[in-house]
């Protein structure tokens, strides 16, 4: 589909030459296997920290989450048992 | 029981973040150490790159695909030239010209080429949409952008597109 304004390419030319340009782009790199490094001992501690940061506020996410759906199945059975009496 | 089911993620999720690190991390330095030219930064990039990946863990379904290598390259892409462009305000550093992102061979005249030849955050917004498929509120995520900037971002990058297609129609 063109654009209104004489756009000179469609929705699928751009999704075909993107995908073009990511073949283009990762065939111009080394795999991952090819390009292992030494890395200091500082960035690999650095590292540690960052990951283990980052798991720890994933979990405390995923906590909250669960603990207000918790909270919430409490409340409508609440509301729900108040009904029922009613 | 829920103590135990966030016990088993957080097993999984190590095991996911610890793949995911040891796979590119090389690559990742490949890619900073290119746009940056110095092994200190680009460590320094990487371990940047690595936070905003790790904060867009639930969008990597596989972590040997070819999608996700294409995440972690332009994230740290981004991230190096950032640092570039801070380097470059400090009146110290001797660097002139405009940072470039990673090259790539595509013959001239083509669309594939002329996305090749954009700046990098609209090659990175182009691509993570039509490339690699995530929605605009994915791009907009992954590039730490509100929906609106991400929307605009690719509306430009396609006016940019047209530009270039046009310059180079001139030319020929």
């Amino acid at each position: 589909m063109k654009d209104k304004k004489e756009c000179p390419f469609t929705e699928e030319e751009l999704q075909s030459a993107a995908a073009e340009v990511r073949v283009t782009m990762l065939g111009s790199m080394p795999r991952p296997s090819d390009c292992e490094r030494e890395f200091s001992d500082e960035f690999c501690a650095k590292m540690d920290g960052i990951m283990k940061a980052e798991r720890r506020k994933k979990r405390r996410e995923l906590l909250l989450r669960s603990l207000a759906a918790v909270v919430c199945v409490a409340l409508l059975l609440w509301l729900a048992s108040r009904l029922g009496a009613a | 029981m829920l103590l135990t089911l966030h016990a088993l993620e957080d097993v999984s999720d190590r095991a996911r973040y610890q793949a995911l690190y040891m796979r590119y991390r090389g690559l990742m330095f490949h890619v900073a150490n290119g746009v940056l030219g110095n092994a200190h930064d680009a460590e320094e990039a990487v371990q940047e790159a690595f936070i905003e990946v790790f904060q867009n863990f639930d969008k990597i379904s596989e972590i040997a695909s070819p999608r996700t290598r294409s995440l972690v390259v332009l994230i740290t892409e981004r991230r190096a030239i950032d640092m570039l462009r801070a380097k470059m305000r400090r009146p110290t550093d001797e660097l002139s010209e405009e940072p470039e992102g990673v090259e790539m061979p595509l013959p001239e005249g083509s669309l594939a080429s002329a996305i090749a030849r954009l700046p990098a955050n609209y090659r990175e917004a182009l691509l993570l949409h039509y490339a690699d498929g995530y929605s605009l509120k994915e791009v907009a995520e992954l590039m730490g952008l509100t929906y609106d900037a991400a929307r605009k971002l690719i509306s430009r990058a396609r006016e940019k597109l047209r530009e270039i297609l046009r310059e180079e129609g001139d030319d020929l």
